[in-house]
């Protein structure tokens, strides 16, 4: 496989008016609260796990890759966070960052047309699973914390986050496991490109909890170990670059989706990144980072061996492997995407390269995503 | 208008200001939770709620309106504990 680049990736060629563009990104992540954290961490390829000692219940496995110091009274005020579930204080607080500046005055301009696309996999299991208990058990079936009902919900990230920041354009939850930060990627691409939102936050994001580790633990396929639990949030700005208020850092070339219908988890990958490169009009050799989402299991080694024959040997070692933060499951993809970004501020050899997002879920979800850098280099790692 | 048991005022004062996202000790028993407080009515079903299940009572939901401050609240509390 050649590893030349052509003269045309290079080229950060003018951009499109409704070529859609990240201007903005964040990450909440076991490397820490902020992007700074997250950058540092990353280059560092810091190792993040640790006991999971503040969490509430009995673990299967004693590790995780906790968001370190994620106190959700001093991240986001005590007002309206006494009921508040873990995965909507991930959303708010990376929701803070994208949009506002470091003294807390709103840097990015919204209106009414701003939309918020949230990819999940089964929403805050905690809230959830805690109400059925007290159903099941307490005296009667209706003896719950009813203030949980609303926040255990499956679109309370996304709608917290709006109403955070008042942010009145379209409002979804995606429920799509390890794909879902991609599929979100697509939905805001498709909306954008419909003119239903002028711009999108976007990303996905997954707490750790006592039910999320044991429903994983019960789901390990034969053979397997139960993976290392992760958890976080990647939240981007995307609009067109016509009408960006910010810096681009990377066009948004493809995203593409489909299902591996023939249990041959590989194949569908190879398919699918084929076609967003087509689509993208560049080539596999053109590749300079890719970043497969290391999904713990047979799906996701499938995956990791799928991009290794389609891409140059070097753009596999540009972005430090997912597995620093554990099985992230559905904040995997968006922190592909910000881990991309943050390696391509830090070199300046990234402007006009192509980077490659894939992303796999063991129940046969596939998605991938070819971006154009666009040689943002390192403010200093401030979100 | 039942006699008031100072301990279980104090404990449906906390369930309250757990409810609102205020401090106990700043909690009056005769501030108004909609008009004073900020509550909605979705707060008030929480405090409700949280009340049922504190003294594994049943309040009737037409009670809700009766809920204005803590004073009342206590009051539609003993009403369906039998306090």
């Amino acid at each position: 496989m050649s590893t030349a680049v052509s003269e045309a990736v290079r080229e950060t060629a003018e951009l499109a008016a409704d070529q859609l563009v990240i201007t903005g990104w964040t990450a909440v992540s076991p490397f820490g609260v902020d992007r700074a954290a997250f950058t540092a961490g990353l280059r560092a390829r810091e190792a993040t796990a640790a006991p999971a000692d503040g969490v509430a219940g009995a673990l299967p496995s004693p590790e995780a890759c906790l968001v370190p110091g994620f106190d959700i009274r001093e991240l986001l005020g005590k007002k309206g966070t006494a009921k508040l579930d873990r995965l909507s204080a991930l959303v708010m607080v990376a929701s803070d960052q994208l949009l506002r500046d470091a003294d807390g005055e709103r840097a990015v301009e919204t209106d009414d047309r701003t939309g918020v696309v949230v990819g999940i996999s089964m929403g805050s299991l905690e809230t959830i699973t805690d109400g059925m208990r007290q159903s099941l058990t307490n005296a009667r079936p209706f003896y719950v914390d009813a203030g949980k009902i609303p926040v255990g919900t499956l679109n309370h990230a996304a709608g917290a986050a709006a109403i955070r920041h008042d942010l009145k354009g379209p409002n979804t939850t995606l429920g799509g496991g390890r794909v879902s930060g991609l599929l979100a990627l697509n939905y805001a691409r498709k909306l954008i490109g419909q003119g239903r939102a002028t711009k999108y936050l976007c990303g996905s994001a997954e707490e750790f909890s006592a039910a999320h580790a044991w429903l994983e633990h019960v789901s390990v396929e034969q053979g397997e170990t139960t993976p290392l639990l992760g958890e976080g949030c990647g939240l981007l700005l995307v609009e067109p670059a016509g009408s960006a208020q910010g810096e681009p850092v990377a066009a948004v070339l493809a995203v593409e989706s489909r299902i591996d219908i023939d249990d041959d988890p590989a194949a569908a990958v190879t398919a699918c990144v084929e076609q967003a490169l087509d689509r993208a009009g560049v080539r596999a050799d053109d590749v300079w980072a890719a970043c497969p989402s290391a999904a713990p299991g047979r799906a996701g080694r499938a995956e990791s061996a799928a991009v290794a024959s389609l891409v140059p040997a070097a753009a596999l070692d540009r972005v430090p492997s997912m597995a620093l933060l554990g099985d992230t499951s559905a904040a995997a993809a968006s922190l592909q995407i910000a881990a991309v970004l943050a390696v391509a501020e830090g070199d300046a050899e990234s402007a006009g390269r192509v980077a490659l997002v894939t992303a796999v879920d063991r129940d046969g979800a596939v998605a991938c995503a070819v971006l154009r850098l666009l040689g943002a280099t390192d403010q200093g790692g401030a979100a | 208008m039942t006699t008031v048991a100072p301990d279980r005022l104090a404990r449906i004062k906390e369930i309250v200001a757990e409810n609102i996202d205020v401090e106990a000790e700043d909690l009056s028993d005769t501030a108004l939770f909609i008009d004073e407080l900020g509550a909605d009515s979705l707060k008030l079903i929480d405090i409700l709620g949280a009340i049922e299940m504190e003294y594994s009572i049943v309040i009737d939901m037409d009670e809700l309106p009766k809920m204005v401050n803590v004073e009342a609240t206590y009051q539609v509390a003993a009403a369906a504990a039998g306090w």
